[in-house]
């Protein structure tokens, strides 16, 4: 059995130890907001934060995570029909359309505004480098993240 | 910590697999003595098995409890590079505008940012079957040493060998540190993806050199196009003759392209990766000019 925090609260999971964060949390915990696309690390869908660190949970056996601190983007949001400032700059950009990359991509945007004040158009390009979208062409999701962490020259 | 017996939809799932915790590299390697057994860095590699129709193990040996192995230390003389140090790790705990900066500029592209905080050099160097990957061609510009555990003591080897022997040195093996010593060079790492979206390199170019006015030290490595990074002995040879003249060292590069036996992968025909190579040196060396006359670098890396 491995225990671990899921946004906040403790929770104990019974699969095999090698099988991968996101099955278990969208099979045996039921959080399907993280996305299951690629299954290979490529497409950032299923990217969600491991003791504020930002990984593709696809690849992440659950038996590394015995004491860690996950966070999905179930977590994300501070009640039930509020909005975190990521997430209400990009519904306020209009930059979500299928939804499908959107909860991989807010939690990247969350962690790399947690380390990063302001940061530049370049930043965040390059954090959302992992970050395939087949629908938007990326502007707009890079304007909403800037726009939400605020935004300097660069 | 056994496992119990369950499907799951996971294309490489590995349910009857055991994950073992070992508390001390020894233990560790006891445990890779088990027959079906790897070990586990960061498991970027290994998480995607199924996809190259590989069976899974039947036991993994987490290494992310062995401290000794996190370690990354920089001082004047020398670095040792823990295996389960990560890529965003080293990137970040590497210095910048100094011989390390080519393995800086490697450990900080390669992949995407959720991949970096994951992926480690041990697992990076270990992969054999990885021939994309960006810290090897950097690190052999360093003569980077690779520094091993077995059952009856310590081994170390440099990393070309390492890297053309294709496998450990013995079994039970386990990767427990990369050694560079320092020395006065300037490094350069160029590489260049399909896209710009976190895919694997096409074509890499690692260059060194002491002076970038008058080289005399020079080291330049390429990855990516054949199965195994090398160092490329003509060019440097080259470049300590004539200097660093970018355009020159381009066109000579295209003339010199059958030394190489580009590799083959899905989607990719093998010439355009050994095409890409004039482009690549032309942009390292570009770099190197760059640092010479103190102005601001282009983009050197994909």
């Amino acid at each position: 059995m491995v225990e671990f925090q899921l946004n906040g609260a403790t929770c104990s999971v019974t699969s095999p130890p090698m099988t991968s964060l996101v099955e278990v949390l969208r099979t045996e915990l039921f959080q399907t907001g993280t996305k299951a696309a690629c299954m290979e690390g490529f497409c950032g869908s299923c990217v969600v934060m491991v003791d504020d660190t930002p990984m593709v949970s696809c690849l992440l056996p659950i038996g590394r995570l015995d004491g860690c601190s996950v966070r999905t983007i179930e977590g994300e949001s501070p009640g039930a029909t509020e909005l975190s400032p990521v997430q209400r700059s990009l519904v306020d950009a209009d930059a979500v359309q299928c939804g499908m990359c959107f909860p991989g991509i807010v939690m990247e945007a969350t962690a790399l505004l947690e380390r990063t004040t302001q940061p530049t158009d370049q930043e965040i390009q390059a954090a959302l480098v992992g970050h395939i979208c087949r629908c938007t062409g990326y502007e707009a999701i890079v304007q909403a993240i800037a726009a939400s962490g605020g935004c300097r020259q660069g | 910590m056994t496992a119990t017996s369950t499907k799951g939809f996971h294309p490489h799932d590995c349910a009857d697999a055991t994950m073992h915790r070992p508390t001390s590299i020894d233990e560790a390697v006891s445990l890779l003595g088990m027959t079906g057994s790897v070990a586990l860095s960061g498991g970027t590699w290994l998480m995607r098995g199924s996809l190259r129709n590989e069976e899974p193990a039947e036991h993994y040996v987490a290494l992310d409890g062995l401290a000794e192995l996190q370690a990354l230390k920089v001082d004047g003389g020398r670095v040792q590079v823990g295996a389960t140090v990560t890529m965003a790790e080293l990137a970040r705990g590497l210095p910048s505008d100094s011989d390390l900066s080519g393995v800086a500029l490697a450990a900080g592209a390669a992949a995407s940012v959720a991949v970096r905080e994951m992926a480690t050099v041990g697992g990076t160097l270990a992969a054999m079957d990885f021939p994309a990957a960006d810290l090897p061609p950097a690190l052999l510009c360093l003569d980077a040493v690779v520094h091993g555990r077995t059952a009856t003591g310590d081994t170390s080897e440099p990393l070309a060998d390492f890297l053309n022997r294709r496998g450990p040195p013995s079994r039970p093996w386990l990767l427990t540190r990369v050694v560079v010593d320092r020395c006065r060079l300037t490094a350069t790492h160029v590489r260049q993806p399909l896209r710009k979206a976190g895919d694997y390199p096409v074509a890499i170019v690692s260059m060194a050199v002491d002076d970038p006015s008058q080289p005399s030290d020079v080291r330049v490595a390429i990855g990516s196009v054949e199965a195994t990074p090398r160092r490329w002995s003509e060019l440097e040879a080259l470049i300590r003759s004539q200097g660093l003249q970018p355009h020159d060292l381009s066109e000579w590069v295209a003339g010199h392209l059958k030394s190489f036996t580009p590799r083959r992968a899905p989607g990719l025909d093998p010439w355009y990766r050994t095409a890409l190579v004039p482009s690549l040196v032309r942009r390292a060396a570009t770099n190197l000019v760059a640092v010479r006359d103190r102005q601001p670098a282009g983009d050197d890396h994909g």
